[in-house]
């Protein structure tokens, strides 16, 4: 009853029209299978079978050569490579790797190799492919040592290498992104231990064909599989100046010339990308790949890259360049051209204003406004004309004037406000605009950080300021003796304080403070943190 | 077969060796990092990160000492006090991999002098300004390095910008130099430099997108960019005579984070905590929200769900990495960071810690007091993408995502 059940899936299997290698194979794979094709429609079964059997099966032997290591790199090298073994049986169902026998993939050590002509670095990895009935389909040399000088591998990257070589002897070719088991590097990497989606999607499939081509050059069996043949015209879309929020679509055409079907896919560099296609073209059929991107949040000039796969056997990879130059949906100007600055408030509070601009053919319409942060007003009205200080643009611009009125303000120092704008944009229905103001003396910075120090003397300043209200520092102290601290005042009428470190201080955080009495009876105190780590 | 393949490495090996001249340098570019400091992120792999970057610089160094890394500058995206405690842990940060010499731009400039000066101490003095100084902070107009003068401009604030190109092409060809500019202009810019400048050798220029797939050239001019928030290391090398050999590669999570680097991004995280920024963010609202538990007496079948989704372990992911202190990553893994009435911490408001209901189909306060008189709407696309936008979800796609978490 098996032997019936068995002969009929067979059959069955046999009947059903043969897909070509799938997008992701390598070119020697697909090559294979092609030439092993060829050889069954002409009848060459021997040839056939002879080129089939270099196809994977799910019994392969693989052996490891140890022979250059030593006892230690022996134990630590070989839990690695059964590391590397269990992780792809546990990703292809029925894939069960053998030790005796006739090695499909051999595995050996040498201490370095050959520096890559590209990177210079020492490669990590040579592989060897042999169409030699008497020898391994590839043998794979990994170097137990990498960069120069040489530093010793771990078992990780062990893994990682023989992982990949496995890849290739399954047909997987390279994948350009990390997070794929074929992604490798010549450095110390490590890549993650399972089999990525992408390389188990595309495993079974390369077994199956090899299954196939071997049953069919057994039953001296004809199989049809045309090749495939992509073409695609446009290397480059290039979607000229937009304005941010625009959701430009562009098109380019996917031609299959063969009399085969063509499988592909698109795959961006980027998630502003919404793509629409059919991934089958039937031969000699075309199809447009609709390309939708998303440049609210890329203003400025855009270059991206699309990628297409294809089972194409010789063009299993197209580039495609996108390019935008995307100009800013809005601009924030101050009347001085300070923006983000402080604004400095007295006993009144403090008013300024902003001219929010946006492209004439592309309007804004503010609908409403708001601050946090401080108590205030704002208003808003549509404007047209130049700003007020030329300095900063002289362009005619078309937008709103918006007028900021803040109440005195509690919280001495630097305070960041949010003006929100809700506008009628959908893209940008609301807008977070920062403003800053300064209420009394404001410290700049607000701390004294030194970073990572070592124990001798160091230097830092901060800057104390208060616009248009000169003040005096009447005393300066610190918290601990390896700090002294004295003042300057500048020719703006800043004030900068220097903290000087005599480097007797222990190892270990740094959680001081400097302490400023000044003449101004509103603020006539600033305790300043000093912060960092002595080591 | 196996011999010929030996055969032909060993000369290649050979070759490479003859045309490697003695003095061949390698140049790492950087720059425009707009605060990035970490990936973050809810899609693994994420790309980039100061830890990684130390990692790969350290990597190379090891291979060689004729080094040279640059920084296009671009520290920051903003001015607030967020953005002072990032732009001085990437100082530190470029301190601790060995940059040579950083573009001095407008953005740190519009920090103020207290902060240029902190930056310029903690990243071992390295700040250049080839056109006009700071006041206040007089920093070096170039640097000489090995076979290199290396200046920085910034042409869009900075009127003196062309007059110092032309003294550093100047100082080069007098000391037998080879000049590199460092520009916040862009590829045109760059490529104007290159043409009125023949004999610069290497214009590293600012672009908002990934770095291209081949350097440009001009003449003998190389043109490079390191892209946008630092995600990938770029480098080239000088042969003696050009630059030549460049290389992009993305820092992901096969590169490892160098320890230091690390230590600093944690004490970055620390002082963030410290100082309390999640209690300074702008409470943008008053939308007043329940939690998501109340939704459960009603829709019980959907909270079971949800709670067997990411979403409701959203914040304790954030803890895990401390980076629960972060203003930047908590406003996408709770309740209402905007609200006045919304999530403040655990402590306090521990039924809006996490994405709860809220997060998507809006305040539910009203609602659940009374159902009828406030029907609530079903939550579309839209609503998803307001937090998984193309930076932090670069892998988003409604109907695989929505698969995760159907209700």
């Amino acid at each position: 009853m098996t032997a019936v059940l068995f002969l009929t899936a067979l059959l069955a299997s046999q009947d059903e029209p043969l897909s070509g290698p799938l997008p992701g194979s390598t070119p020697e794979f697909s090559k294979t299978v092609y030439a092993a094709v060829d050889a069954l429609n002409a009848g060459r079964f021997d040839e056939a079978a002879a080129l089939a059997n270099k196809l994977p099966h799910k019994a392969p032997v693989i052996k490891v050569d140890t022979t250059s290591l030593s006892e230690s790199e022996k134990v630590t090298y070989a839990e690695a490579v059964d590391g590397a073994i269990k992780g792809w049986e546990t990703a292809v169902q029925g894939l069960k790797f053998k030790a005796d026998g006739k090695p499909d993939i051999l595995i050996t050590f040498k201490k370095s190799l050959p520096p890559d002509p590209e990177t210079k670095y020492p490669k990590g990895l040579v592989l060897f492919t042999s169409d030699e009935p008497g020898e391994p389909r590839i043998e794979a040399v990994i170097a137990t040592t990498r960069l120069n000088p040489p530093v010793s591998v771990e078992a990780g990257h062990i893994r990682s290498e023989v992982m990949y070589a496995i890849g290739q002897w399954i047909g997987l070719a390279d994948q350009p992104k990390a997070g794929s088991v074929m992604y490798r590097v010549d450095t110390l990497a490590q890549l993650p231990p399972a089999v990525d989606t992408l390389s188990r999607r595309i495993a079974p499939d390369n077994f199956v064909l090899g299954d196939r081509l071997r049953q069919a050059a057994a039953a001296k069996q004809k199989v049809e599989l045309a090749r495939p043949e992509i073409w695609i015209e446009e290397k480059r879309l290039d979607v000229g100046r937009i304005s941010q929020g625009d959701q430009p679509i562009t098109q380019f055409t996917v031609v299959n010339r063969s009399q085969a079907t063509l499988q592909y896919s698109v795959r961006p560099d980027c998630g502003c990308f919404a793509l629409q296609y059919n991934p089958i073209v039937g031969p000699g059929q075309s199809t447009v790949v609709t390309v939708g991107m998303d440049s609210t949040l890329f203003p400025g000039k855009q270059r991206k890259k699309l990628v297409v796969y294809s089972n194409d056997p010789e063009r299993a990879t197209t580039e495609i360049e996108f390019l935008a130059d995307v100009t800013p949906a809005y601009e924030v100007w101050s009347e001085d051209g300070t923006a983000g600055y402080p604004l400095y408030m007295d006993q009144n509070g403090g008013k300024t204003t902003l001219y929010f601009t946006f492209d004439p053919d592309s309007p804004f319409t503010i609908q409403d406004a708001k601050i946090s942060g401080a108590q205030g007003s704002v208003e808003w009205q549509a404007w047209e004309g130049k700003l007020p200080d030329a300095r900063v643009d002289s362009d005619p611009k078309k937008g709103y004037k918006i007028d900021l009125s803040f109440l005195p303000v509690q919280v001495p120092g630097r305070t960041m406000v949010t003006l929100t704008l809700v506008t009628d944009r959908k893209a940008f229905e609301t807008v977070h605009l920062n403003v800053f103001i300064q209420n009394g003396i404001a410290v700049q910075p607000a701390s004294l950080y030194w970073g990572q120090i070592e124990q001798k003397p160091n230097r830092a300043f901060v800057i104390l300021s208060r616009p248009g209200k000169e003040f005096t520092v009447k005393s300066v102290t610190t918290s601990h003796k390896s700090f002294t601290a004295k003042t300057e005042t500048m020719p703006s009428g800043d004030i900068k304080l220097i903290v000087e470190f005599n480097g007797d201080f222990p190892i270990g955080q740094i959680a001081q403070t400097v302490t400023v009495e000044t003449d101004d009876p509103e603020y006539p105190k600033l305790t300043i943190p000093i912060t960092g780590v002595v080591r | 077969m196996k011999f010929v393949l030996w055969l032909f490495a060993l000369s290649i090996t050979v070759a490479a060796a003859m045309s490697r001249p003695e003095d061949a340098w390698t140049v790492v570019i950087g720059g425009q990092t707009d605060g990035y400091l970490a990936p973050c992120g809810c899609v693994k792999p994420m790309s980039g990160g100061i830890k990684r970057k130390a990692c790969a610089v350290h990597g190379l160094r090891k291979s060689t000492d004729k080094l040279l890394v640059l920084d296009n500058g671009g520290f920051s995206k903003g001015q607030g006090r967020q953005d002072e405690m990032k732009a001085e842990a990437m100082a530190e940060a470029l301190k601790s991999l060995g940059v040579d010499a950083i573009n001095l731009t407008s953005r740190e400039r519009a920090l103020g002098l207290g902060m240029l000066a902190s930056l310029h101490r903690l990243s071992g003095e390295k700040f250049v300004a080839s056109g006009s100084q700071p006041d206040g902070l007089p920093v070096p107009r170039w640097l000489d390095k090995g076979p290199f003068l290396v200046g920085g401009i910034d042409p869009a604030s900075d009127p003196g910008w062309a007059t110092a190109v032309r003294e550093l092409v100047q100082e080069a060809k007098d000391a037998s130099l080879a000049p590199i500019v460092m520009t916040t202009d862009g590829i045109e810019g760059a490529r104007a430099l290159a043409k009125a400048h023949p004999d610069l050798r290497l214009v590293v220029y600012a672009e908002r997108s990934n770095p291209p797939v081949q350097a440009l050239r001009e003449g003998d001019c190389l043109l490079v960019t390191s892209g946008e928030k630092g995600k990938a290391l770029v480098s080239v090398r000088w042969n003696g005579t050009r630059f030549e050999g460049y290389t992009v590669s993305d820092l992901g999570p096969q590169v490892g984070e160098d320890d230091e680097v690390s230590a600093i991004y944690r004490r970055y995280l620390d002082r963030v905590a410290q100082e309390k920024l999640l209690d300074m963010v702008p409470r943008t609202n008053d939308d007043a929200f329940v939690g998501s538990e109340a939704c459960a007496s009603c829709h019980t079948q959907e909270y079971e769900v949800w709670k067997t989704t990411g979403h409701a372990h959203a914040y304790d992911t954030l803890e895990e990495v401390h980076h629960h202190v972060d203003p930047d990553c908590v406003s996408c893994h709770v309740v209402g960071l905007q609200s006045t009435k919304g999530f403040k911490s655990r402590e306090l408001t521990p039924l809006f810690a996490n994405v709860g209901c809220e997060s998507c189909h809006g305040p539910g306060r009203d609602h659940a007091s009374s159902p009828a008189e406030h029907p609530y709407h079903k939550a579309g696309e839209d609503s998803c993408l307001s937090c998984h936008d193309p930076e932090n979800s670069p892998t988003f796609d409604f109907p695989t995502y929505w698969d995760k978490i159907e209700h």
